[in-house]
């Protein structure tokens, strides 16, 4: 998104909080076809605004805003609470704004760049929680193929949110990836095997598992578990691709430190990974 | 867990023997039997053998053939010839038959139904089996649906492609897979490509490792390997003494006559015909097993009459199917196995030659190796 972009959806999002009687409250983000906004609510609330591009709400974006409007209704404490999907023209054009809950107390990323890995209780909390989001999205049939920890958003309160379902895919769908493509949507590092070799066929929850694995290593090892000593990310994630196993050393690390349900979670093939979301909060929670 | 008995032609009585007791369960066979006959053998199971789990196979592997009583059935389609059979809807439709079959029927549990593909490399015949399967769960919500998964022997070469078939059948909602063997093996042979063995028993453990219990259906003396791979179950008929899952059984006549009869020995883990018992007999290689059998006695007394013995033969292999399948675990296979592999090297040396030029026990040795290999990476 080029700043003139992001200059014109910000005024929009003003003009639209001036004619709806919110409190528009700084920007808080963008991607590439999108720009997000805090505003406050006349009834207290603090709310995300996202205002897309015209001519960017594409197919994608229509299925997140169905996936996000499916997962509100399970009220879970670990999946965000949409709220609103409008039009509102501005200077003689037509753009899409939704309204989302706004979390304020960053993203997991942010935390580890700032304090540091998590301790093992810390860990195991998070693996908690979104294990059990997890099971929420599964049940409604969806895979979010981008969990990673900028993805993981903590309110106030501590509670971790899984977050950004623009890559979203509805299994009882239609495919929006082309086969012929190489590599399937998603953040590269965070990806499963089947996301980047783009089995299309092997894709379901289990996908969602191992980058909530690989987010869950990074969060409290440091270190994506396919690294080998002297590895850059290029490498990792070609032996990713490739099924190779998780690397030695974090298998080592994982037994010394009692975070076995880590090893099944990034196993290459989804076979070898918990079936059921059922069957990995159980394992968690066994911990 | 104890066997399953795999239903063929004229085989009810088999339920209600005595000595055959340790069978836990039958696979109902709409291709030897029809409606009404299923139904009557299901009432005398209930009022005699009530703890036996009767389960019913569509049995819709080769629609286009038309053997035994299978285009009876209502969820035998009668557009097999024309129809799209990788069409949704087509099997919306069989699925939509199949429950008010089960429905009619009662059995105690269902496999999903599915067909022999022309290759097994097409991931799509898969997902579309496993579909139809979790299509048949939402509408036989009152017994268990075991997933059917047919796999071809020579599909399974490459390290792998059971775990590429497992993903997809772990998706399953039935915890429960059917699991079938398609080989191109003439019959009497066994299977003995060491690596499609292999991939056989990888499957096998990825599935029941990830919480789906297995039931091997077809089996033979191979069940060995499907139990050392941790299969929860396996089935075999009486006819499986000879016989594998092909086209060809489910394409010649149906009729039991006309066959010699065969006498598996576990000291040699082999079928043996007649002259073959006395010779392994006379080399003290009988197995222990053998000893217990309550079929040995009567069998060596009609061969020393001697009289025909091939309904004897069928019921000494089952109940060795149903005693072995019990007490088969990974070390208890080994070890029998190693065991039978030395006794071939001291036949080959003390020229005991066996009838049959190919019955040479060469296949001991792959299957050892398949069990020793199966979890290596």
């Amino acid at each position: 998104m080029t700043p003139g972009e992001q200059m014109t959806l910000t005024a929009v999002a003003q003009a639209f909080c001036s004619a709806r009687g919110l409190s528009f409250s700084r920007a808080a983000g963008h991607g590439a076809f999108k720009a997000t906004f805090r505003v406050l609510h006349s009834d207290g609330r603090i709310l995300a605004l996202k205002v897309y591009l015209p001519g960017a709400v594409t197919q994608r974006a229509v299925r997140e805003i169905e996936a996000l409007t499916e997962l509100s209704k399970t009220a879970h404490p670990s999946l965000p609470s949409f709220l609103a999907l409008v039009g509102h023209d501005h200077g003689g054009t037509r753009y899409v704004i939704s309204a989302e809950e706004f979390l304020g107390g960053g993203s997991l990323g942010e935390r580890l760049a700032r304090d540091g890995l998590c301790d093992r209780q810390e860990v195991v909390d998070l693996a908690v929680q979104v294990a059990s989001a997890l099971a929420e999205v599964a049940g409604a049939g969806l895979v979010h193929r981008d969990i990673k920890p900028d993805n993981l958003v903590f309110r106030d309160d501590g509670t971790i949110v899984l977050v950004d379902f623009g890559l979203v895919r509805n299994l009882a769908l239609h495919s929006l990836t082309q086969t012929w493509l190489a590599q399937g949507p998603g953040t590269p590092l965070y990806a499963a095997a089947e996301q980047l070799n783009n089995d299309k066929h092997l894709i379901d929850w289990r996908t969602d598992q191992f980058s909530l694995g690989v987010s869950l290593a990074f969060a409290a090892y440091g270190h994506h578990p396919y690294e080998h000593p002297g590895d850059n990310a290029d490498v990792v994630v070609g032996r990713v691709a490739a099924r190779e196993q998780p690397a030695p050393d974090f298998l080592g690390w994982t037994a010394s430190v009692g975070l076995a349900p880590l090893v099944q979670m990034v196993q290459p093939w989804t076979a070898s990974r918990y079936r059921r979301p059922a069957d990995l909060i159980a394992a968690w929670a066994a911990v | 867990m104890p066997a399953y008995h795999q239903m063929g032609h004229n085989s009810t009585n088999l339920l209600f023997e005595p000595d055959l007791a340790s069978f836990s369960g039958a696979i109902l066979s709409p291709v030897n039997d029809d409606q009404a006959q299923v139904a009557a053998i299901l009432q005398r199971v209930r009022a005699n053998r009530a703890d036996l789990e009767m389960v019913f196979d569509p049995q819709l592997y080769f629609p286009q053939s038309n053997r035994g009583q299978i285009r009876t059935w209502p969820h035998f389609p009668d557009d097999v010839d024309t129809a799209d059979l990788s069409s949704p809807a087509w099997w919306t439709s069989v699925v939509a038959a199949l429950a008010k079959v089960v429905g009619s029927v009662s059995p105690d549990a269902v496999c999903s139904p599915a067909v022999v593909p022309r290759v097994f490399s097409n991931n799509d015949f898969y997902m579309r089996m496993v579909e139809v399967g979790d299509e048949l769960v939402d509408a036989v919500s009152a017994i268990p649906v075991l997933q059917t998964v047919i796999v071809g022997f020579d599909d399974l070469t490459t390290p792998a492609r059971p775990y590429e078939i497992a993903s997809i059948v772990s998706k399953s909602k039935s915890d429960r897979v059917f699991l079938v063997v398609s080989a191109d093996v003439d019959p009497r042979r066994e299977l003995s490509d060491v690596e499609s063995l292999k991939g056989v028993m990888r499957l096998i453990h990825l599935l029941e490792s990830g919480g789906q219990r297995v039931l091997v259906g077809f089996c033979s003396s191979d069940m060995a390997l499907w139990k050392a791979a941790g299969a929860t179950s396996c089935a075999t008929g009486k006819f499986f003494n000879l016989r594998r899952f092909t086209r060809s059984r489910f394409e010649e006549p149906s009729g039991g006559g006309g066959q010699l009869p065969y006498w598996f020995e576990e000291g040699v883990f082999a079928y043996l015909r007649e002259s073959d018992v006395v010779r392994v007999q006379r080399a003290g290689a009988f197995s222990g097993s053998t000893t217990r059998n309550p079929f040995t006695g009567p069998i060596l007394t009609m061969i020393s009459e001697p009289k025909p013995w091939v309904g004897q033969g069928w019921r000494h292999y089952m109940w060795w199917f149903a005693d072995f399948e019990a007490r088969a675990t990974k070390d208890i296979v080994r070890s029998q196995l190693r065991s039978a592999d030395n006794v071939w090297r001291d036949f080959e040396v003390n020229d005991v030659l066996m009838e049959e030029r190919l019955n040479d026990g060469a296949w001991v040795r792959q299957w050892r190796r398949a069990v020793a290999e199966y979890q290596v990476p």
